[in-house]
């Protein structure tokens, strides 16, 4: 009598098992993250491995890098695409996103290769495009936690966010947030022709071009040393407005 | 007068190369003579430039000389920048169609290290 509760017990406990993998599975179907990375052979493995662990299927996208990128990604668990060539963070995110839309995906997340974003925020992004609707999510700092920041860099963040609404028309909260979910037919009317940086502002002037909805969602980023020394400065930033006005002035999209 | 010689021989040298760029439409051709030619007469005679100059309302022919040229530089690299921003986006297309396909071949080597499909073609084509 033991044995058989015993069986009766593992089998409930082996439907159980089965029945949260292929929910999970159902759930992760068509999901997929593209990460952009240039020389991030330091850090581009273990946020390989923290999303892979959480079963989301993973495409990098090796920007030319001199480093050792390409293979640590790889052996992560991600597919690892190569530009042969540095072309810029914008070009390397549609070169994944081209290669996604053709693996069938119905959702697709952006995220850094420099470790500053969190793999928790991506259920909440994936949800407010499926359950909810939404063409696109974009992740806030502000509406959520920023960890490392200092003041001159929250301020220079408000900054530009303050100058990308003007230009883009949206009313957002933050506007460089690299962690955003976009629906796959949403991405057929966001194709990104910015190579370099301002992609993220063209980006958010095709979003109200094409009346796409959106929605905002808190995520965390943790900024460290390393994430630090690769974000944007001054200088850069005047460099992707040149970029940003110089690509409307002949008559592409921004 | 050394500078005239220099000047005239820079002059017959762009425009031999202007001239055997066949592919040039008729039209840049025409304004280009027109060009070489008023260059040749205001080398030759630079004081010829000073009544078009006055009428302009600027001081000398020399000066108006380097305004024209200035302008004309200005155009030139607005063009050369946009004609190469078109080319790096050119490049990032072949970049990208590069990174796909080698995908494709890399998984398709995979499969075919795995079931054995094709393993005989470089044998049968030596």
């Amino acid at each position: 009598m033991g044995a058989v509760k015993q069986t009766l017990s593992l089998a409930v406990e082996q439907h159980a098992r089965d029945r949260l993998a292929r929910e999970s599975e159902a759930q992760l179907h068509g999901m997929w993250v593209v990460i952009p990375a240039y020389n991030e052979g330091k850090m581009v493995g273990e946020v390989v491995a923290n999303l892979v662990t959480l079963g989301l299927q993973v495409v990098v996208v090796d920007d030319g890098s001199a480093d050792n990128t390409q293979a640590v990604a790889k052996s992560a668990g991600a597919i690892v695409l190569r530009h042969v060539t540095n072309r810029g963070q914008g070009a390397a995110l549609q070169t994944g996103i081209d290669f996604v839309l053709g693996q069938k995906a119905s959702v697709v997340v952006t995220f850094d290769a420099d470790g500053q974003h969190s793999a928790e925020d991506i259920p909440a992004l994936v949800a407010t495009v499926r359950d909810e609707g939404a063409d696109v999510a974009l992740g806030s700092r502000f509406l959520g936690k920023m960890h490392g920041a200092g003041l001159g860099r929250t301020i220079f963040l408000r900054l530009s966010t303050f100058v990308s609404n003007r230009l883009s028309g949206l009313p957002l909260t933050d506007s460089h947030c690299g962690i955003r979910a976009i629906s796959a037919s949403a991405l057929r009317d966001l194709r990104i022709t910015q190579d370099g940086m301002a992609h993220a502002s063209q980006l958010l002037y095709s979003i109200a071009r094409h009346r796409l909805s959106w929605k905002e969602v808190p995520v965390t980023i943790r900024y460290t040393e390393y994430s630090r020394a690769k974000g944007q400065n001054v200088t850069q930033s005047l460099r992707i407005l040149f970029d940003y006005f110089f690509h409307r002035s002949r008559g592409g999209q921004p | 007068m050394i500078i005239r010689a220099v000047f005239l021989v820079l002059l017959a040298l762009l425009t031999f190369y202007v001239f055997i760029q066949r592919r040039r439409l008729p039209f840049n051709l025409i304004v280009m003579s027109l060009i070489v030619v008023a260059a040749v007469a205001f080398i030759l005679r630079p004081e010829m430039s000073d009544p078009i100059a006055n009428y302009l309302g600027v001081g000398t022919g020399a000066d108006l000389i380097t305004y024209l040229i200035q302008v004309g530089l200005i155009f030139a690299t607005v063009h050369y920048y946009t004609k190469f921003s078109t080319l790096q986006s050119e490049m990032t297309k072949v970049v990208r169609e590069l990174a796909l396909l080698q995908h494709k071949v890399e998984r398709l080597t995979e499969t075919e290290e795995q079931t054995g499909v094709g393993r005989d073609r470089g044998r049968a084509a030596s």
